[in-house]
């Protein structure tokens, strides 16, 4: 999650300081907590790459906060980011693949039985995620957190594909 | 449980008839052509019997028996007094009643005599006036007479009350004064008003019956027991005299219409039958559409009984409307072929139709009966199978499954119907059973023709694809998948086919065999007559004075003067009529003779013998050279027979005797018709002669060719009632094809819509559409014509044991081609309709269609 | 026969609906039998909402048509209230579909010379109900499904969520016991899907239908609170889901640690 570049568009509409930036974030992906000391490394960065400027403003019986505004360089890169495609996680690597290919090689481990085992894990957040869903659309939820909720119901289908898949497939070549 | 009172299922039953509006419409006008021609036949069947039954019964009023003399001569009018004392005998009235013909504006017109003492015969009659007044005591004693017609009868001939009357009598022409006019009620109603009354003794005058009466009507005294008196009666009267019931003598008239009635209703079966087989195909054609709407039903709880009976209820509504248009049109038939009757019976005027409970009990039987008959089993089958299967799948065309039961049936009904002919022909089974009987076999052949099937296919198929390439060979492959249904349409097509050539073959030979018939037996050049004799020679026969031949003798260029009498008379029971007749010394006989020897049989009929009909003979079981046992009034007389002939007044049963030997036994009075030959070349000055003598006497008078004329009309008539009949199952027929061929469009839906989407042209589709109606008339044909023509066999070998005598055997090859190209044509046009939806498909729907 | 199949059975052994044992379904005959079943067992309590999901080929269907008592098994036994139906003749059968059991169907399946609320008081019509209160009570099916503006349209009249809602109102009218679901989403849209499979939780959550249901479709099977799962003709595993307990924001901040 590029907090640069969500820090970036959330100064496009004017200028914001530090907490405002955080609570900003957390309700536009609100299945994350950002940390203020990441947040305000951010900020220098920013500033040190000449994207963002700030003003220090005085506060009475308060400390200063600095009150920070995108540049022209900053719009053009937010200009940039948004028009670039972004990278797609396929999370190839996730660790019940590690568990099946090991289950593979090692004697006394069965694969089928590791599949089982996830696939049920799998399911279970399925039925959470559906639920959801469900309840969501009931409450009135927001719409952003409906779509990732459809995305995370989506995901974990497709990994059930996959894992129904791998089971076909390694029960060809066991017969092999 | 069915729960035949829930409105909603037979809301789904009727909305499920829509969905199909032409397929409904034309299944629909199968049904009805089969109850309307049932209808129309039934109604006039029972019209004409009634007609018959009720017109002497009103003549006789309330006279329960009458008393009559064989041959209907006359006998002492002391009988009266005699009979009037018997126990249960209210009145005995001395009556004469007999034909003769009255000279109206409009020429000589048949009229019923009733010859009455005006003081008693109140008894019997009565007589409400409408102008002028009844008979009274001294119109007996009156030199001049009276007589008392009907109003109706009296304003269309021109008669009044004040002017005298003039009648053709045995006597010569009788003139009386009209003293009144009748009101159309009682006797007055006989043949249309057709009745004169006059005095017992002017009648006595005019028929030379002195002190003589021909009937004696008896009026019963209440609550008496008829047939008891009537056995009492006959007890009591000599030989030669006979108790009837008025009715009797109706009798006759019906005879004469019975070998008609059966054909025309063996002919309205046949149609019923062939509706029937619409039905069928439609039937099967929806349950094969809707199986996967059944098994939803069955899925949904509904029981197989539940499943049978919605489809029955479609049959119930279909068979109700059926029979409500079919009476509609029933009655129209009717009233069509009940003039065509009066046509043929002739001079006899039938009576309105009336509804009897026998014609709507047929409407409503046939109508719901033929199509719950045809629904009951196919609907159980479809509502036992399995609900599973048929909601699972995914479409596509099923192919039929091949049953071996009907081939089994069909077998047993073609059997069944020879046994039944055979039987018919030996004389096991009666008559009546020969409208039953043909069906049977009918039926059977359609049933057997699945087994002819697959051989036809291949033989049209062959043929179909060198005349339309590929198309030919697409059409072949939906009429394969659908066996059944190819069945029933090639069955109802070849039924048209087979009926058709198989009874148009008998009917031409008939017609042939008629006129031949007639040109053997009327050899007189001209026929003078006082009136046209009905069919049955019983209602209308008038006689003319027998002086009269010499005033014809006499004309310029007349050679000779033949006489003949028609006199109903029996025979062994049988009724007959006697044909009294002179013969010429030498030339051709006037009979069509089929055995003896010309010469011979002309010097035993001038010594009395006589020459019997060969269907009587038949009959009774006699030849040449036995003896014939006539009824006459001094009791059974035993005539030689010296020769047998070809007949066809009243079936064939009659006699012909010479005119002086008849007169020895049956009252012969006056003549019916006098038969005037010309000399060599005079033909054309004797016919002046007559034509100028008519016009002054009041005669009829109609040359040879006329009378052959007139009888070709009335056969023609007949014939072209059938004829219409066979042209209504032909109907039926390409009824049943168009449902087939649009069953068939909609079934290929997709695969047509496939073959266009690869390029097949629109009128290619039509091509292909017209290549299967074709190929179903090509696959008729073969059928058709086999057993069309092995039919055409069978009924010429009956007619032939019918009639008793043997014409020869000959095809009627324009016949069979006309029948095979009408076949042709008709499925050629019902493919029209269905190939124009095939064209206008538009494809995509097409393609998307399950 | 009416006498044999109490109505909603408070069934003597317990609350369960359905007890399959041991049950197996062949079709053809010789070299061409094929076993769809191989000794399926398991239960069913009133209530409980069962998604059965397999590979094609598994048997679901089949079992699905078992217990609905559309076919009839080749071994084992099928209970349906404590009554053994392998024992039925095909009359008992049909009233079990039309009293105890509602089908709904992939396709529909609706009758297309009928209106929605004819299709709806069809079962109870061919019960003998008489026609005022079958109309009565199909028309509150009707508006159960949110479809009583729509009660006099013809099914064709109708988009493919309606009438899957209608057949479902259809398999309501009489109070079955047993709701029987084929791939019931299988020829709608997703968002369509979504609201059948709510109307479908509604009924086991509002009323305690008790519903099998054979899906394809996880993200619908992940609705039930039972899996069933079919592989080669046999119940290879079975899970049982615990109602939702949590707020969707707390399930999507879980989700992150989600593979």
């Amino acid at each position: 999650m590029s907090v640069k570049h969500a820090i970036l568009g959330l100064l496009a509409k004017g200028p914001l300081h530090g907490y405002e930036l955080k609570g900003g974030f957390e309700e536009l992906a609100p299945t994350t907590e950002l940390n203020v000391g990441q947040v305000y490394m951010t900020l220098d960065r920013l500033s040190r790459d000449r994207l963002v400027t700030y003003e220090v403003v005085n506060q009475a019986e308060r400390p200063d906060k600095k009150v920070y505004a995108l540049t022209e360089e900053g719009r053009k890169e937010l200009k940039e980011w948004l028009a670039t495609p972004s990278a797609i996680d396929l999370n190839l690597r996730n660790e019940t693949f590690l568990k099946l290919m090991l289950a593979r090689r090692l004697r006394g481990a069965d694969p089928l039985k590791v599949l089982a085992v996830e696939r049920r894990a799998c399911f279970e957040r399925l039925h959470e995620v559906a639920q959801a869903q469900a309840r969501a659309e009931q409450e009135g939820i927001a719409v952003h957190s409906r779509l990732l909720l459809d995305l995370a119901a989506l995901r974990l289908d497709a990994f059930l594909k996959w894992l129904d898949h791998c089971e076909d497939t390694l029960k060809k070549e066991g017969k092999r | 449980m069915i729960r035949w009172h829930s409105t909603t299922l037979w809301k789904v039953a009727a909305r499920q008839m829509l969905r199909r509006p032409a397929r409904t419409a034309l299944t629909l006008l199968g049904i009805v052509c089969g109850v309307a021609t049932i209808v129309a036949v039934t109604l006039t069947t029972q019209a004409t019997r009634r007609a018959f039954h009720e017109m002497f019964a009103t003549v006789t009023g309330r006279a329960a028996l009458e008393v009559v003399a064989e041959g209907l001569g006359g006998f002492d009018e002391n009988l009266a007094a005699e009979l009037a004392n018997v126990h249960g005998v209210e009145a005995a009235l001395p009556v004469i009643q007999t034909a003769a013909a009255a000279l109206g504006k409009s020429g000589p017109t048949p009229v019923l005599i009733l010859g009455i003492d005006p003081l008693r015969d109140g008894a019997a009659r009565d007589y409400r006036m409408d102008t002028g007044r009844a008979l009274q005591a001294d119109d007996s004693a009156s030199p001049s007479g009276a007589l008392v017609l009907e109003v109706g009868f009296a304003r269309a001939h021109g008669f009044e009350v004040g002017r005298p009357a003039r009648l053709w009598t045995p006597t010569g022409i009788m003139e009386l004064p009209v003293v009144g006019l009748m009101q159309p009620r009682g006797v007055a109603t006989f043949n249309g008003g057709a009745v004169a009354i006059m005095p017992l003794a002017t009648a006595q005058r005019a028929f030379a019956l002195p002190k003589q009466v021909n009937s004696v009507q008896l009026v019963l005294v209440d609550g008496t027991d008829a047939p008891r008196v009537q056995a009492e009666l006959q007890a009591r009267l000599s030989t030669g005299l006979q108790v009837q019931a008025p009715s009797a003598r109706g009798e006759r008239s019906r005879d004469a219409l019975y070998s008609i009635e059966q054909c025309l209703a063996a002919a309205s079966l046949l149609t019923l039958v062939a509706g029937a087989f619409v039905i069928l195909n439609t039937l099967l054609m929806n349950l094969t559409e809707r199986r996967r709407q059944l098994a939803i039903w069955r899925a949904l709880g509904a029981t197989r009984a539940q499943v049978t009976g919605l489809l029955l209820r479609e049959a119930a509504l279909f068979g109700c409307a059926g029979t409500l248009l079919g009476i509609g049109a029933g009655h129209g038939l009717a009233l069509v072929t009940l003039g065509v009757m009066e046509q043929v019976v002739g001079g006899v005027h039938f009576p309105e139709l009336r509804w009897t409970s026998e014609a709507l009990l047929l409407a409503v039987l046939f109508g719901p009966g033929m199509a719950l008959a045809a629904t009951w089993l196919p609907a159980r089958r479809a509502a036992r199978r399995a609900p599973l299967e048929d909601l699972l799948a995914r479409g596509g065309v099923y192919r039929d499954e091949q049953r071996r039961w009907p081939a089994v049936v069909g077998a047993g009904l073609v059997a069944a119907q020879v046994v039944g002919l055979v039987g018919l022909a030996q004389g096991w089974v009666p008559p009546t059973m020969l409208a039953l009987i043909m069906p049977l076999g009918v039926i059977g052949v359609v049933f057997l023709i699945p087994l002819a099937i697959p051989s036809l296919l291949r033989l049209v198929a062959v043929a179909l694809r060198w005349m339309l390439g590929f198309e030919g060979r697409l059409a072949m492959r939906q009429l394969e998948r659908r066996p059944t249904r190819t069945s029933l349409t090639v069955g109802t097509l070849a039924i048209a086919i087979f009926i058709s050539i198989g009874v148009g073959n008998g009917l031409n030979g008939s017609v042939r065999d008629i006129r031949d018939w007639i040109n053997r037996v009327a050899t007189a050049d001209f026929y003078v007559r006082a009136s046209q004799p009905d069919g049955a020679y019983a209602i209308t026969m008038s006689a003319l004075p027998e002086k009269f031949e010499a005033e014809l003798a006499r004309l310029d260029g007349v050679a000779r003067v033949d006489k003949v009498n028609w006199i109903l008379a029996r025979a062994h029971e049988q009724r007959v009529i006697v044909l009294a007749c002179t013969m010429p010394a030498e030339g051709p006989l006037s009979v069509d003779l089929v055995e003896g020897h010309p010469e011979q049989v002309r010097r035993g009929f001038m010594q009395g013998g006589a020459v019997v009909g060969t269907a009587l003979a038949q009959r009774l079981k006699l030849r040449v050279g036995d003896e014939i046992v006539l009824e006459t009034r001094r009791g059974p007389t035993p005539l030689r027979i010296v020769g047998t002939a070809n007949e066809y007044t009243i079936d064939g049963m009659a006699l012909y005797l010479e005119w002086h030997a008849a007169r020895q036994h049956l009252p012969v009075e006056g003549v019916h018709v006098f038969g005037v030959s010309a000399q060599e070349g005079k033909t054309a000055v004797v016919a002046e002669e007559l034509a100028r003598l008519s016009r002054e006497r009041g005669l009829l008078l109609q040359s040879q060719g006329e009378l052959r004329r007139y009888i070709d009309q009335s056969v023609l008539a007949v014939f072209g009632m059938v004829w219409g009949i066979l042209g209504m199952i032909f109907v039926v027929a390409s009824l049943g094809t168009v449902n087939t061929l649009t069953m068939n469009v909609l079934e290929q839906t997709r695969e047509l819509g496939m073959l266009r989407a690869i390029g097949l042209q629109r009128r290619q589709l039509r091509k292909l559409i017209m290549a299967q109606a074709l190929a179903v008339g090509l696959m008729s044909l073969v059928p058709g014509t086999l057993i069309g023509l092995a039919l055409a066999y069978v009924i010429h070998v009956f007619s032939s044991i019918l009639l008793a005598h043997a014409w020869p055997f000959h095809l009627d090859l324009a016949l069979i081609a006309g029948c095979l190209a009408a076949a042709l044509a008709i499925t050629l046009l019902a493919a029209l309709a269905p190939a124009r939806r095939a064209a206008r498909l538009q494809v995509v729907q097409a393609l998307q269609v399950e | 026969m009416t006498g044999t199949m109490a109505h909603q059975a408070t069934a003597g052994n317990g609350a369960f609906v359905i007890e399959v044992e041991g049950l197996q379904k062949s079709f053809g005959a010789g070299d061409n039998r094929v076993a769809a079943l191989r000794g399926v067992s398991f239960r069913v309590a009133r209530g409980e909402f069962v998604a059965i999901m397999g590979p094609s080929g598994s048997g679901k269907s089949t079992l699905l048509h078992l217990i609905g008592g559309l076919d009839t098994p080749t071994a084992g036994s099928v209970r349906i209230s404590g009554q053994d139906v392998g024992a039925f003749t095909d009359d008992q059968l049909t009233l079990l579909r039309r009293r105890q059991i509602g089908f709904v169907f992939q396709a529909f399946n609706l009758l297309d010379v009928l209106t929605a609320e004819e299709n709806v008081a069809l079962p109870l019509i061919l019960d003998g109900v008489a026609e005022g209160e079958a109309q009565r009570r199909a028309a509150a099916a009707v508006e159960l499904v949110g479809l009583a503006g729509r009660r006099r349209h013809f099914p064709r009249e109708l988009s493919g969520g309606e009438q899957q809602r209608l057949a479902i109102a259809r398999a309501l009218v009489t109070e079955p016991l047993l709701l029987l679901a084929d791939e019931p989403t299988g020829n709608l849209d997703s968002a369509t899907s979504a609201q059948i499979m709510s109307v479908l939780r509604d009924l086991v959550d509002r009323r305690g239908q008790t519903i099998l249901m054979v899906t394809h479709d996880a993200r619908h099977a992940a609705l039930a609170n039972r899996l069933l799962r079919l592989r080669d003709g046999q119940l290879a595993e079975e899970q049982h889901l615990a109602p939702a307990s949590r707020s969707p924001s707390r399930v999507l901040e879980d989700l992150e640690t989600l593979p």
